[in-house]
């Protein structure tokens, strides 16, 4: 006696997904139609992707005022925003700082050098807290780089005294752990392998 | 006669997107003022879905707009200016979350100050949204940027998997990759408003 064959055929979560989001077409969105007709646990995931679309609608935001807009649109056509900084409480001490560390060092070399007569202007200098990184082209850097691939947005930095390795491994060529010169750096894994 | 009658109802073309960003760039502010009215309630909705209040979203409105303009000879056509538009204000609303920080997400309703209709929902059922609204916020802010983008350009600017691969510049695998982890992390985490 010979059972029927079970169809292998399953969609992917994302292909359901784009199903319910309108994305297929032609063959590919018949067949997961009938998939769905035949697998309830299918259809209840559809129904909670529905959920979610329909709490979405309902937080849509509210629009602001005509003289919001206004104002908006005038600064557009005045041209780029002045950026504001965010005050910052240690940033008068940081400059503090900075300017007496630049004063000792034009007085140290001033005592060294011959006298010129050009002033020497003070160097700026920033605290490490008003120092945000965006982007790290090379890898001498003293210090761990905690993220996750793709490594866009603020980088979280962490001292090696503040990460214990417990293991190494191998993914696909890509090591969960990359340790090149000072610098090594952790990778976590990619949205598509988690 | 009749002919004659259909042409002088006939309406107007409305100008192209691309006539209107030639005016743009030279300062002819009726053009901005009507590539502002075509786009820049979306843009704001892209914004304010992104950094979760009115003021940092006009903002982000603001930069997108003028850097958009200001970088229209790399736009070179290859897109819709749409698309071009809500990747340079999504882009400038993330850069100016990192800038600001999180804000404390405001409950107030936003100033009416267009003295319009009062068109609004029973009391009740407005709070009820916006308790809402800001546990969505919430649970947005919890994505990572790349997933929280594409969600949003996906779900508010309602782009095709493909327009929203052409405005980041990933694959259409990649999109599709990103909206089922952001949708997982959003249900998960509005499991309990999911009703």
């Amino acid at each position: 006696m010979m059972s029927e064959p079970a169809d292998p055929w399953k969609p992917s979560p994302e292909l359901l997904a784009a199903f319910v989001d309108g994305e297929l077409y032609g063959p590919e969105a018949s067949r997961v139609e009938a998939y769905l007709a035949e697998h309830p646990e299918a259809q209840a995931e559809v129904a909670d992707q529905r959920r979610l679309e329909r709490l979405w609608d309902r937080t849509v935001p509210a629009q602001p005022g005509r003289a919001a807009w206004q104002r908006t649109l005038d600064r557009i056509f005045a041209g780029p925003r002045r950026i504001e900084p965010r005050p910052r409480r240690w940033t008068f001490v940081a400059a503090a700082t900075a300017l007496a560390a630049a004063l000792a060092l034009a007085v140290w070399t001033g005592m060294s050098r011959p006298k010129s007569s050009t002033p020497v202007a003070p160097w700026p200098v920033a605290h490490n807290s008003e120092v945000e990184i965006v982007r790290i082209d090379g890898a001498d850097v003293g210090a761990i780089v905690v993220g996750r691939l793709p490594l866009v947005g603020i980088l979280e930095l962490a001292n090696a005294g503040e990460v214990e390795i417990t293991g190494m491994q191998q993914t696909n060529n890509r090591p969960m752990v990359q340790v090149e010169g000072r610098s090594p750096m952790i990778w976590a894994k990619l949205e598509s392998e988690q | 006669m009749a002919v004659a009658a259909a042409a002088a109802i006939a309406p107007i073309a409305a100008p192209s997107d691309e006539s209107l960003l030639t005016g743009a760039v030279v300062g002819d502010r009726p053009s901005l003022e009507e590539l502002f009215r075509r786009y820049g309630s979306l843009a704001y909705r892209v914004a304010f879905r992104l950094l979760g209040n009115e003021p940092d979203a006009l903002d982000a409105v603001q930069d997108g707009f003028v850097k958009a303009l200001a970088a229209l000879p790399q736009f070179e056509g290859r897109s819709t200016f749409k698309t071009w538009l809500l990747r340079v204000v999504s882009n400038a609303a993330l850069d100016l979350g990192r800038q600001r920080g999180r804000r404390e997400l405001l409950v107030v309703e936003p100033l009416r100050d267009d003295l319009g209709p009062a068109d609004d929902p029973a009391p009740d059922h407005a709070l009820q949204n916006e308790d809402l609204r800001r546990k969505l916020q919430e649970a947005l802010d919890q994505l990572p940027q790349a997933q929280r983008q594409t969600f949003v350009l996906h779900a508010e600017a309602e782009l095709t998997y493909r327009e929203v691969a052409e405005t980041l510049g990933i694959s259409i695998g990649t999109v599709m990759s990103r909206l089922f982890y952001a949708r997982q992390k959003l249900r998960t985490i509005l499991r309990p408003w999911m009703t």
